[in-house]
């Protein structure tokens, strides 16, 4: 597409206007959309309501009396869309604006509380339909979070589909196995801001508010095209909750017991392990600004020796808005905890226990996450996003270790977005990211990065979409140039259909090393852990073919059904792996060149008047390690071949009955220890898990009864780690 | 209207129940069990000599004339303890079967042994020495039965 010399000019002006930060400017001429928000069965007025102009980067939400306005529209025909959680979402199109007119709509909004959202924001750092995004994304709903009680995130991530976990690290298709905790091939978001630590380059799951999330998405296919190192195996951005236009209180209680174990060899305590979490929120808004508070108190026994855990968590967020055109958000994370710290248990004959001479071991210290946005938006076609975070994490061990770590991360996003035409839109940034480390483990250490990242987003026609961008980052550690990537991204997008829609792309990745792999010095059991610092980046390129079909209403048995199919291929290269040298010491080295092919299919589904819902989804991965010569060498370790996740569900007159089960197979290899059928150590088994929930919600009340792991399956992620153990929880929500 | 609900919820329930009774008839995957081996103490008298680096309670499955020459009878070792340490935990994970236990001292590093053991199996040489001087108590086997963890606690002195 060829820009006229009208275009550059204007945003050759828009641009310094940025700078200046100056007001907005609209000329005459200009109509606005105006109307009012309802809900369809009682005609009360819906606050809160997202209202967002297509086409444009114009929207609104809407006010305590759910009326909204939109301001500064050039005269056209116009799409709006009207969404809130537990609502189906509105479109309302060929709104014929004029100039100094507002025209008005009156929207009623339908209860659809089990369907899971459908706009998302990750996949092309835009809001969009979808079904038009390029890649994969799968999405967790506020209400799937509540209906398994979860208090990590991470616990409920491999009931999605192509997810899996080891001890803790995620796994978004076979990208990442287990690395020691020391590196993650799959960057956590929040609100779009990083959320891995400096030095090991891993997640803390505990600092994400898991009760004030408004929906997880996860982009499954890899690049890193706009998000950068990390990226390569997937995002999962973690979008919290704004506040509420009337002032809400929320209190919540969960409350539960381990089993002791099956067998009476592996009992370790006197009594049952308790846990529970105790939190209260208040979110309200003032004049047109926002925000909610929390405090949370954790306290958990844990299911062997060393997983026991105390932590508070103060967490809150405001959003400002300034007009339709400026508005701006803080979020602040404070985590104090205190836990137990086992790298493996005692012997397979004592499983739950801590291995002798460390049953003292343990780790403390706090965390502080700051993330602060600002959005202007210039004009309906033109908008700057900017970002900044701090995240400092410090950390101290007490026992057989007493290594600590101090650690601070500043980060930083410009983002310009500008929509050209009706079918251009293009999103420009630039990134830079600041971390230094102070740590008996690692030594003391900075590193730096610059990034710039370019998307385009071209529509064909009107059921076609093309999308191509790029990034450029450069590294460097202790004032070293390290590494620098250009990583390019197509992918394509077409909806011959309503509700029907298929996707394929091409995306090259790529991992910096962490601090931690560079210049970790340590003991693991007999074997020491000593510094490579020339390590250099992982790469990859990968590739997704991909359909979602969204089946309307058929009879009165259907209300919905979504099915959604994925064939992927990742080819891996310079995978950093933990290595044992011939003299048993361990290094980060840069090795594996990896293939990892796979496939996903899945179905969610509700029936007869959303009282039944119904999902199940399976993934095939077939991951390999190659030698130079792209010969299959072995199978990548900490994969699982087989995924299978199901739930059944119903709902009637407010109780609700949940049924989940996943399945893994057996994980065909390890690094750490390998199994012996000689001796039986080291046994590998597939694993079944079983969870029950039983709910009931009656006015502002809401409880629930879960049974997790309800037939005690027995099973191990990482080598020597036991899989937790049944335990039954309640947990009671009340607002008010 | 109220038969009509009725006979609603008795249909919403049919799938679900249609779905437990499927569940509750597929027979129940066996996941990790109890398992058999010998665990104790190792513990150490007098000073280490500089040649031994480490030390572990071995299982073998059949009684060696020469210990170096016993890597083809090596089924099981503990945790290698490192030269200097007074006393140590050790597990032994054995299938069911009869098995003669000995201490070895390493007159490698721990970790090496550890590392190059499937290359010393393969030579049939071990660099380890045996540290028990009971014989009479280390030439009788020990028979390891299911699910069963047999004590052993060994003292080696130097």
């Amino acid at each position: 597409m060829v820009l006229s010399d009208c275009h550059h000019s204007k945003i050759g002006f828009v641009l310094s206007l940025f700078l200046l930060l100056g007001s907005t400017v609209y000329g005459q001429g200009k109509g606005s959309i105006s109307g009012q928000v309802v809900e369809a069965k009682t005609s009360d007025p819906l606050p809160g309501v997202n209202i967002l102009v297509q086409n444009t980067f114009l929207g609104t939400t809407t006010g305590p009396d759910g009326y909204f306005q939109v301001t500064g529209l050039s005269p056209g025909n116009y799409t709006i869309t009207v969404s809130i959680i537990g609502y189906r979402r509105e479109t309302i199109s060929d709104i014929p604006v004029v100039a100094d007119t507002d025209w008005h709509v009156l929207v009623a909004l339908n209860q659809d509380v089990l369907s899971s959202p459908q706009v998302v924001v990750t996949s092309s750092r835009k809001t969009q339909d979808i079904l038009e995004s390029p890649v994969t994304v799968s999405v967790i709903s506020a209400r799937q979070i509540q209906e398994q009680a979860a208090i990590n995130l991470v616990d409920i991530l491999p009931y999605e589909p192509g997810i899996s976990t080891v001890n803790g690290q995620l796994n978004i298709r076979g990208a990442s196995g287990y690395t020691l905790g020391a590196g993650s091939r799959s960057l956590i978001l929040l609100d779009g801001i990083p959320l891995l630590g400096s030095a090991a380059g891993n997640v803390t799951w505990q600092i994400v508010p898991t009760s004030e999330i408004e929906q997880v998405e996860i982009v499954k296919a890899g690049g890193s095209a706009l998000y950068g190192s990390s990226a390569m195996g997937g995002v999962v951005n973690i979008i919290t909750r704004s506040g509420t236009y009337r002032p809400e209180t929320r209190l919540r209680l969960k409350s539960g017991a381990y089993s002791n174990p099956a067998f009476e060899q592996w009992n370790w305590r006197d009594g049952r392990g308790y846990f529970y979490t105790a939190e209260l929120s208040h979110a309200r808004s003032v004049a047109a600004h926002n925000g909610w508070f929390r405090v949370q108190r954790q306290h958990d026994d844990g299911y062997n020796e060393l997983d026991w855990y105390d932590a508070v968590n103060l967490t809150g967020k405001v959003k400002l808005n300034f007009g339709t055109h400026h508005s701006a958000s803080v979020y602040a994370n404070f985590l104090a905890d205190n836990g137990g710290l086992s790298s493996q248990w005692r012997s397979a004959a004592h499983p739950f226990e801590a291995p002798v001479g460390s049953e003292q071991d343990r780790i403390d210290g706090t965390k502080f996450n700051l993330n602060a946005m600002y959005n202007y938006i210039y004009s309906p076609k033109v908008v700057l996003k900017t970002r900044g975070a701090l995240y400092q994490v410090h950390w101290q061990d007490h026992g057989s270790n007493t290594d600590h770590s101090s650690e601070r991360k500043l980060y930083s996003d410009y983002q310009l977005s500008a929509s050209w035409t009706e079918r251009l839109n293009t999103i420009a940034g630039l990134t830079f990211q600041h971390a230094s480390i102070d740590a008996d483990i690692f030594g003391n250490h900075n590193s730096l990065s610059v990034a710039f990242y370019f998307l385009a987003q071209q529509q064909l026609s009107q059921k076609a979409m093309l999308s191509l961008g790029s990034r450029w980052e450069q590294y460097s550690v202790d004032g070293k140039f390290l590494d620098k990537m250009i990583t390019p991204q197509f992918a394509f997008n077409y909806r011959p259909a309503r509700g029907l829609a298929f996707r394929t792309s091409v995306g090259w990745g790529f991992r910096v090393p962490t601090i931690a792999e560079m210049f970790t010095r340590s003991q693991l059991s007999i074997f020491k852990v000593e510094p490579n610092p020339d390590l250099t980046s992982e790469s990859s390129i990968s590739y997704e073919v991909g359909s979602t079909w969204v089946v309307p209403a058929t009879g009165k048995i259907l209300d919905q059904m979504k099915l959604d199919v994925a064939v992927f291929q990742n080819d891996y290269d310079n995978l950093i792996e933990p290595t044992p040298d011939a003299n048993g010491i361990i290094h980060f080295e840069n090795i594996t060149k990896a293939l990892v092919r796979g496939a996903e299919a899945g179905v969610v589904t509700s029936l007869l008047n959303q009282s039944l819902t119904l999902s199940s989804s399976y993934t095939y991965l077939d991951p390999v390690a190659l030698d130079d010569s792209d010969t299959v060498r072995d199978t990548l370790a900490y994969r699982y071949r087989h995924q299978w996740v199901s739930t059944i569900g119903t709902r009637v007159y407010g109780v609700s009955v949940k049924l989940e089960y996943r399945y893994a197979s057996r994980m065909e290899q390890t690094q750490l220890f390998q199994e012996d059928p000689r001796t039986g150590q080291d046994r590998r088994v597939p694993i079944h898990v079983w969870n029950a929930g039983l709910g009931y919600s009656k006015n502002n009340w809401d409880f629930l009864v879960r049974l997790e792991n309800l037939l005690q399956y027995y099973y191990v992620e990482l080598e020597r780690n036991m899989g937790p153990e049944r335990n039954l929880s309640l947990a009671i929500n009340y607002r008010f | 209207m109220h038969n009509w609900e009725g006979r609603k919820s008795l249909r919403n329930a049919a799938p679900l129940v249609a779905v437990l009774f499927f569940f509750a008839t597929c027979s129940t995957p066996t996941g990790l069990e109890p398992v058999a081996g010998v665990e104790g103490t190792l513990t150490f008298q007098g000073t280490w000599p500089d040649s031994i680096k480490g030390a572990a309670l071995v299982a073998l499955s059949s009684f060696p004339a020469d210990v170096s020459q016993a890597a083809n009878l090596l089924v099981n070792y503990s945790t290698p303890a490192p030269s200097g340490t007074d006393s140590i935990e050790h597990f032994i994970q054995l299938l069911p079967g009869t098995y003669y236990l000995l201490t070895l001292g390493l007159t490698i590093e721990p970790a090496v042994f550890a590392t190059k053991l499937d290359s010393f199996q393969t030579s049939g040489n071990l660099p380890v020495v045996l540290l028990d001087t009971d014989l009479a108590t280390i030439s009788q086997p020990v028979t390891i039965l299911p699910q069963t963890i047999h004590p052993l606690d060994r003292t080696v002195w130097f």
